[in-house]
């Protein structure tokens, strides 16, 4: 790449960089393995700099590279993700910065009994406030499959939560 | 649900961000070092499909100098004023077996005819001018062909020029032929002998005698295998020399 586009690579990276990590650590729950996947995605998008020519689509881009890094490093056997009966420990504490961590960190742990794709679906809506076409793009399916993927993604949240966070429970 | 509250609790879990462990320098040579690696497997593909095209182009190139070089030395072999003859058709006469009749050489007959070369010392055969059959001029020492195919008929022998002068104390102008043969699981040697005077057969040789056309003694004579008393073919002798006496 010559000066000029490395120039514009490094003002895209400096401006997209957090907003990527926190969608990698959504879709993957660990800091480390979120900064992993997010360079992964980074580097897809350097080597690929100059054939992009709609700058309008980095962020598609960016966010298609970084789901199928998840969903395919979720189906490597050395990184296979297992699902377990009990949520981890919510740290206790009185107050509302307590509630906070523990609702966090509910959250966080009742993502990761999500199943991959679902999950994928779930950050793209809520985290990144994507519509079903754009989340569809995205994950290179059907807005029929987002929907879908989106009930049970969610059914599924409630079902790893429990009562834990009230905003969870379904509309009766 | 609330989608609203629901993005901010999405929002507030990914918060708390600990420093980045990357930056766009890292990003750079990251990707530097993926196409290196990318290059290199690709400078690797290509030289092993340049090897293996050349290897092929190397082994098929040299089959062809094979082939050429074989066809080049069989066409040396013919004769100039034929290019389109086959090579092999220079070597079908000698295919053919020796005793060829004449229709199938499609030819006339030739005028020597080779015999099977014989061990006893005498004269050399050959000769289409030799006198006839049953002048009885060189008497036992040699297979009498016509003879040797009248017994090889009499018992079941394929081949005719397999015959062997006949195991007998001949007299002068006697004529024969014998063969090695197996009856069931007895071996020995039947031959035939034809003279015009009397034979005097060996110790436990077997016989039957008949009279020829021509007034000579034709003699079937079974000798069995060394260390065996058992000749073979023994009960049919009578009839064999029956037979072969009246086709002589």
């Amino acid at each position: 790449m010559d000066q000029r586009d490395e120039q514009e690579f490094a003002e895209y990276f400096v401006a997209r960089r957090e907003a990527v990590r926190r969608t990698a650590f959504l879709l993957c729950g660990d800091w480390h393995r979120a900064d992993d996947l997010a360079q992964t995605a980074f580097v897809a998008l350097h080597r690929r700099w100059r054939k992009v020519r709609d700058k309008q689509a980095l962020d598609a881009y960016v966010r298609r590279t970084l789901v199928r890094a998840v969903i395919d490093e979720s189906r490597r056997p050395w990184r296979r993700e297992r699902f377990v009966d009990e949520v981890p420990e919510t740290p206790s504490g009185d107050g509302e910065i307590a509630d906070s961590v523990a609702t966090r960190e509910a959250l966080v742990a009742g993502l990761r009994r999500v199943p991959p794709r679902q999950r994928a679906v779930l950050v793209l809506r809520f985290l990144e406030g994507l519509d079903v076409a754009a989340a569809a793009e995205a994950l290179g399916c059907s807005e029929g499959t987002v929907k879908s993927q989106t009930s049970r993604g969610l059914e599924a949240l409630r079902e790893a939560l429990g009562d834990t966070i009230e905003d969870l429970r379904p509309a009766s | 649900m609330d989608e609203q509250k629901l993005g901010e609790l999405f929002r507030d879990a990914a918060r708390d961000a600990p420093p980045p462990s990357f930056d766009v320098d890292g990003v750079r040579s990251a990707s530097a070092r993926a196409t290196a690696r990318r290059r290199s497997a690709i400078a690797l593909g290509s030289t092993l499909a340049l090897v293996l095209v050349f290897g092929g182009v190397v082994a098929t190139s040299g089959l062809m100098q094979n082939s050429t070089g074989e066809t080049a030395a069989a066409g040396s072999a013919e004769d100039a004023s034929s290019p389109n003859v086959t090579p092999f058709s220079t070597a079908e006469p000698e295919m053919l077996p020796k005793d060829a009749s004449p229709d199938r050489s499609g030819g006339n007959p030739p005028k020597s005819i080779p015999d099977d070369p014989s061990t006893q010392g005498d004269e050399p055969s050959g000769s289409a001018d030799r006198p006839p059959v049953g002048s009885a001029q060189r008497g036992c020492v040699e297979v009498d062909r016509e003879l040797a195919v009248a017994l090889a008929d009499e018992l079941s022998v394929a081949n005719a020029s397999q015959a062997s002068p006949p195991v007998a104390d001949c007299p002068d102008g006697a004529r024969g032929a014998s063969f090695l043969v197996r009856d069931g699981a007895v071996y020995g040697t039947v031959s035939v002998v034809v003279t015009p005077s009397g034979l005097v057969p060996g110790p436990n040789v077997q016989y039957k005698t008949a009279t020829t056309p021509r007034g000579e003694q034709l003699y079937v004579l079974s000798q069995p295998e060394e260390g065996s008393s058992v000749a073979p073919f023994s009960g049919e002798l009578a009839s064999m020399a029956e037979r072969l006496a009246a086709r002589s």
